[in-house]
């Protein structure tokens, strides 16, 4: 099942209150789609909520795997609405262990709902996910109508691109980037970046 | 606790009441004198009602005293190992003041609880129906064999067993299955036959066999698999009751899910709960009431497979 802004509002709330009345809390960080929907940025539907980190002690920890209450938590949330027991997974924690952008927890937007408070990257973070996604991916990808959807700025591009490249250092992924960045109107992306 | 899990709190202890009234407890209930009653199991069920019911709890602690000697140490370790932690707990204690006021020892005994010995139940022969496996017990000792009896008896379609099958629902290891199943066949009460690949086991003479029995009960229902349905029932409803209403939803539909081995087993439909499930707590809570209120009965559950 795909989710809506306010099913995707509903979804997280009821995971919340089952954390809760099953005496658990967990702080999560977020990116992707479902972060883009909850900021209003886009409005396309989503199956899922991918997890970037867990905060342990107010740091950061690779959120692979869920800690298993949580799982349990998951599936037992996806059951009652039709989502796949995977519905939240640790899939981007990859990213974590190359580096966040400079900056990134200062710019989370935080909710609470019950036991599970959820941080989202920032618009500029998300810019730098679906620069680093979109150029992996293709021009064809969702990730490029994300991208479009954020409006980010050519310096903003640039600078997404920047941080992508410590994570792929290829000659390859560079030239995906030039191309991608030229879609997207930034003029001497080669030479800029 | 609300109207759910008093309701289903009261039919537990009458299903527990009328099933120990078929093994000879004085009893104002009494629905299952002709199905077999399966003494371990029903004994891990009373302890896991606790204190539900002190008197239920003192009559069946009374019992096992005095006719302790026809229960089976090996099965009930073996099937505490698959009993959920709850019913694991509950029983030390049961365990413990058994062992206490007799010279059995039952497994898994932790601390016994206050109890005074009262005299027990006058039983001269296990005649009844339901008492069927006590008979078996009786006549062919509390072993193995006396279990395969019990089950290849309540095998009607005369398919006959595996013995991996039988392990399972007889409590013993597949080694002490297949021996003691040799050892049957070799005194001529078992046939073994082969059924494709594999190889079963069947009374050689069924109806000589009721007939040295002398009471064999109508139906033998599947009581592991009835008392794990009821007692995760009973701790869901009491758990979830006071939460809110998305969270029991979320409740029902993940207590269904586990016990989907179960209710197949004691051929029960589950209920109908849509989802996205926005009302699943009432049909939830309806469906069990009625389960566990037919099991208490005696009857046929009114969701049964056709």
């Amino acid at each position: 099942m795909s989710m809506n802004a306010d099913q995707l509002d509903r979804v997280l709330g009821a995971l919340g209150a089952t954390l809760a009345t099953r005496g658990l809390h967990y702080e999560l960080v977020a990116i992707g789609g479902s972060g883009l929907m909850l900021l209003g940025v886009v409005s396309r539907a989503t199956t899922d909520l991918d997890v970037v980190a867990l905060v342990r002690d107010g740091a950061y920890v690779a959120a692979e795997p869920l800690p298993a209450p949580l799982s349990e938590a998951v599936e037992d949330v996806g059951r009652a609405f039709g989502l796949s027991a995977q519905w939240v997974n640790a899939g981007p924690t990859e990213l974590l262990r190359f580096g966040l952008p400079d900056g990134f927890v200062e710019r989370v937007q935080t909710r609470t709902f019950g036991g599970l408070k959820l941080h989202f990257a920032g618009r500029f973070d998300q810019v730098c996910f679906k620069v680093y996604a979109a150029a992996d991916q293709g021009l064809l990808s969702k990730h490029v109508a994300d991208l479009r959807a954020l409006e980010p700025s050519s310096d903003e591009l640039l600078a997404a691109a920047r941080w992508s490249t410590t994570h792929d250092t290829s000659e390859g992924y560079r030239q995906e980037l030039v191309s991608l960045l030229g879609s997207l109107g930034v003029e001497g992306a080669d030479e800029r970046l | 606790m609300n109207g759910s899990s008093l309701r289903l709190e009261s039919q537990a202890v009458e299903l527990a009441w009328s099933l120990w009234a078929g093994l000879g407890i004085p009893a104002w209930v009494g629905h299952h004198e002709s199905q077999a009653i399966d003494p371990e199991h029903l004994i891990l069920f009373t302890a896991f009602l606790r204190d539900d019911d002190p008197r239920l709890r003192d009559e069946a602690t009374t019992w096992c005293v005095h006719f302790g000697r026809y229960l089976s140490t090996v099965r009930f370790r073996n099937l505490l190992m698959t009993e959920a932690p709850t019913v694991r707990s509950a029983f030390g204690e049961f365990s413990a003041t058994i062992n206490a006021h007799s010279r059995l020892a039952l497994p898994a005994a932790t601390t016994p609880r206050a109890y005074r010995p009262t005299a027990g139940p006058s039983l001269s022969e296990f005649d009844q129906h339901s008492q069927v496996a006590l008979r078996l017990r009786a006549a062919f000792g509390v072993n193995a064999r006396a279990e395969i009896l019990r089950i290849l008896l309540a095998e009607a379609a005369g398919h006959g067993r595996s013995v991996a099958d039988m392990a399972t629902e007889a409590g013993f290891t597949k080694r002490n299955i297949a021996d003691a199943c040799v050892a049957l066949e070799m005194g001529g009460v078992l046939l073994e036959t082969r059924v494709r690949n594999q190889f079963r086991y069947r009374l050689r003479d069924s109806e000589a066999f009721k007939r040295f029995l002398g009471s064999v009960p109508d139906a033998f229902p599947p009581w592991r698999s009835v008392f794990h349905v009821v007692e995760r029932l009973l701790e869901t409803v009491r758990s979830a009751e006071s939460l809110p209403a998305q969270v029991q939803q979320i409740e029902a539909l993940k207590v269904v899910d586990e016990l989907t081995g179960d209710l197949q087993i004691a051929r029960v439909y589950p209920p109908q709960l849509k989802r996205p499930a926005f009302d699943a707590w009432s049909a939830f809570t309806d469906w069990a009431i009625h389960l566990v209120s037919d099991w208490a009965e005696g009857r046929s559950p009114r969701y049964l497979i056709a």
